[in-house]
């Protein structure tokens, strides 16, 4: 089921009417709702691939309760690893296992040896599954390293992997934020109802409005790239950028007020990335539950920044390399995750990678310093060239058409219209930076007003027929 | 809980009070525009492109749908022998606008569309051909309230443009160009076609040069006539002609325009898969340049020598005088004569005043 369709508008209320109204008194009741209404939201794409998520559940759960039962650190270890393994089969057998075949066959044909494509399989990539197999996997983790204790209660534990809001393009929640608020009773809040209400409507916004707006003209110019000068490709790339930013965002930001309606805080995904000043604040602020996860589970057991200089640089070309193949197998993905990496080493090796850790532009100004202004114009410049790779069908493509970008400049064709959408997010971006959350004090009547004409804006652009970009990582 | 609940009743009484009130309005324009329609002789030209879809969408259903872009605006509903026929050119874009629009108008089974496809949106280097200007009213806006209206004894206009310029959609959807005819050739914009000579010549504006063709395109294309071919309705398609000049210096080898040749043998071969008739029309020899308004729009007499071309029945008693007819070319003079007039009296009166 989509956020931004019919179907959702009317399973919202039923669901959020009967989980105050009438599974209110038994929190048990009212947690077999949230799992009841995240495989009905699930199923309504497919529901054969229910028992995905089911078997994950089980796996997941008997390990949980398993590994502080096992008397040594060694078998505690083994049963963690058949978690992790486990995962990392059911992603890679689904997301991965014809990137690998393709490859290897790619491989031999360039050194003369033809082989016939028997392997490749015609597999479906079941929607989410990133994303509730790294949830899982942080459940096990944590119970590992005995920073959370295993839950009995299954019903809570499937609403965990399971959550409906989240499920299928994050925030990629860890056991240690969403579980406990789970299996704890839930108390209703106007305040936190309203921030819901806010986030759910500015999201819709930044979905139906911008990104579907600019959608078209991106699909076209990467599409028809060789038919187009370095000025439009320069477009297309900066179009791309914010579509896929009010893309995801929205999502997140929806998926954030819906759990809020329910009594839930997920952890923030999105803070203003691009008014990011460098690369290492930009990470910070971009797809904040997947990066924090790579750091937690991978950088800082790989030994993190703290084993030398060489060994942290290993270490961060490893998260940005793997990063970027979570988001598909492709080696466009591969090397947008590259390119990330060499971004980020020169701040690294200087280690002015950690400014700018709390502080936000124009923070006490009206306006931004010229300085400021400047840093985050470039950090947009390189994070859209990134995007290139990001977007490219094939990698070959993505450099063809960064060649053109930077060697057949022209004047751009005529797409005003798209870069009135960029203008007005960036400067409604700007005026609410730093509260992601949206946990303003406006009056009453203007809140009121403000929210049913964004309502009827985003009745005006409304399409029923778009997706999420990250349905498909 | 309730004070949430009243808060969201406050939301939705709003949104849906504002939704009911624009709805009236909108229906209220409507409905008396479409009355008048019935009553009188109009020009429609009004500021907004979605109140010329409103107003047309609203249209009763006719046997006979003439669809696409300006180049398809000229044909009247006296040119064909049945009398159901309306104009929705000028509310597409895009192939996807003109399928869209075909499954919103809902025809039935046994209806005609006379659909005129142009060239260029099947070159993957023209931009626009992806934009879509055609959009249902989904908060039903009544742009038309914001439209001037001006009587004279034949006709009402409506919109700043009718009434300056006399031009406007009709009764019968066509689109009449009004001020045009009787402006001395020389004033008008492309006069001898230069500034489609010189879309040519930098190969922009919809004359962008290409040789690849858009199969995307295509294949909307090919679904729009699964739907037509499923629900039993005539599909005659055409694409429209440029001027005899136009023609010979696109085909100026400096020029590569080789995607016409190509979405012609692709689009005529997927209107025969369909059991649909489709002429290439871009060239016509019969009708010199003086038969056309502009480098790639046509006047009446080649619209009407194109419904005969594409083999839909003529009304034979159609009189098919130069460029208009001699009663609209009375109207124009009788109005701007009028409009001079008023001017001149405007002027003097405010002249007295100082």
């Amino acid at each position: 089921m989509l956020f931004n369709s019919i179907e959702f508008l009317l399973f919202l209320p039923i669901v959020f009417l009967l989980y105050w109204f009438v599974f209110n008194k038994n929190l048990k009741n009212q947690n077999l709702l949230i799992l009841v209404s995240s495989y009905v939201f699930y199923g309504w794409w497919d529901y054969r691939f229910l028992t995905l998520i089911f078997l994950s559940t089980i796996v997941d759960y008997i390990i949980g309760l398993n590994i502080p039962k096992q008397d040594s650190e060694k078998k505690q270890k083994l049963l963690l690893w058949c978690s992790v393994l486990f995962n990392l089969s059911v992603l890679g057998f689904f997301k991965y296992y014809n990137f690998f075949v393709d490859s290897w066959i790619d491989l031999f044909g360039s050194i003369g040896y033809e082989i016939k494509s028997i392997w490749t399989l015609n597999i479906i990539l079941p929607v989410g599954i990133s994303f509730y197999t790294f949830q899982t996997m942080s459940y096990t983790i944590d119970i590992y390293r005995k920073k959370l204790k295993p839950t009995k209660d299954f019903i809570s534990f499937a609403s965990f992997v399971s959550f409906f809001p989240q499920l299928v393009a994050g925030p990629i929640e860890r056991a240690t934020n969403l579980l406990p608020q789970i299996l704890k009773k839930r108390e209703f809040s106007y305040e936190q109802g309203v921030q819901g209400l806010r986030l759910i409507l500015w999201g819709m916004f930044k979905k139906v409005v911008v990104a579907d707006s600019l959608a078209p003209m991106v699909d076209n110019i990467f599409s028809n790239y060789q038919d187009f000068g370095g000025g439009t490709l320069w477009l297309g790339a900066i179009y791309f950028a914010f579509q896929i930013y009010c893309d995801f965002s929205g999502y997140s930001d929806i998926a954030i007020g819906t759990s809020k309606l329910f009594g839930f805080e997920l952890m923030t995904n999105f803070k203003f990335p691009y008014f990011s000043r460098n690369i290492g604040e930009f990470w910070r602020r971009w797809h904040i539950s997947l990066s924090t996860w790579f750091r937690d589970y991978l950088y800082i057991p790989l030994g993190g920044s703290k084993e030398g200089k060489w060994k942290s640089i290993r270490n961060i070309f490893i998260i940005f390399l793997v990063s970027g193949f979570w988001h598909g197998a492709n080696w466009t993905f591969i090397f947008w995750g590259l390119f990330h990496s060499i971004l980020f080493l020169p701040s690294f090796i200087f280690n002015t990678n950690r400014k700018y850790t709390s502080s936000i532009i124009a923070e006490n100004t009206f306006l931004p310093s010229p300085k400021e202004f400047v840093q985050v114009g470039i950090t947009f410049i390189l994070v859209t060239i990134g995007w290139v790779f990001f977007r490219s069908e094939t990698i070959v493509d993505s450099f063809n058409y960064l060649s053109k970008m930077f060697l057949e400049f022209g004047i751009p064709q005529n797409l005003r219209k798209e870069i009135l959408f960029v203008m007005c997010l960036t400067l409604l971006d700007f005026i609410i930076k730093g509260n992601e959350r949206m946990n303003f004090k406006k009056s009453h009547s203007l809140e009121l007003l403000g929210s049913v004409i964004l309502v009827l804006v985003i009745l005006f652009f409304y399409n029923q027929s778009s997706s999420f970009i990250y349905f498909q990582f | 809980m309730n004070r949430f609940l009243s808060y969201i009743l406050k939301i939705l009484s709003a949104v849906l009070f504002s939704l009911g009130v624009l709805f009236l309005l909108n229906e209220h324009e409507i409905s008396k525009l479409l009355e008048s329609s019935e009553e009188v002789n109009i020009l429609f030209n009004p500021k907004h492109q979605q109140s010329i879809i409103d107003f047309k969408l609203n249209q009763k259903k006719r046997e006979i749908s003439i669809i696409g872009s300006s180049r398809t605006a000229g044909f009247e509903k006296e040119m064909f022998s049945n009398e159901s026929v309306y104009n929705y050119s000028m509310i597409v874009n895009s192939i996807t606008d003109i399928k869209n629009l075909i499954i919103d108008l809902n025809l039935s089974k046994g209806d005609t569309v006379v659909l005129g496809l142009d060239q260029w949106n099947f070159n993957s280097s023209y931009f626009s051909r992806l934009s879509n200007s055609y959009k249902i009213n989904n908060i039903n806006f009544p742009n038309t309230l914001l439209d001037d209206r001006k009587e004279t004894s034949d006709y009402l206009l409506i919109g700043g443009k009718a009434i300056e310029n006399f031009s406007g959609f009709k009764n019968d959807g066509s689109y009449f160009y009004g001020k045009r005819f009787i402006v001395p050739k020389p004033e008008l914009e492309d006069y001898l076609f230069t500034d489609t000579y010189s879309r040519i010549q930098e190969g922009n504006r919809r004359f962008e040069y290409g040789s690849k063709v858009d199969l995307k395109q295509i294949k909307t294309l090919e679904e729009l006539l699964i739907y037509l071919q499923k629900n039993k309705i005539t599909l005659v398609g055409f694409f429209p002609p440029f001027a005899p000049s136009v023609n010979n210096k696109m085909n100026n080898t400096r020029y590569e325009y080789s995607y016409i040749n190509e979405s012609s043998k692709l689009v005529t071969q997927l209107f025969h898969k369909y059991g649909f008739k489709f002429s290439d029309l871009t060239k016509i020899d019969l009708y010199e340049d003086s038969f056309y308004l502009d480098g790639f729009h046509c006047n009446r007499n080649v619209y009407y020598y194109i419904l005969k071309v594409l083999g839909i029945s003529i009304n034979p008693n159609f009189k098919n005088e130069f460029e208009i007819s001699e009663h609209d070319k009375i109207n124009l003079n009788n109005y701007f004569t009028d409009l001079d007039y008023l001017m001149v009296m405007i002027k003097q009166s405010y002249n007295s005043k100082d």
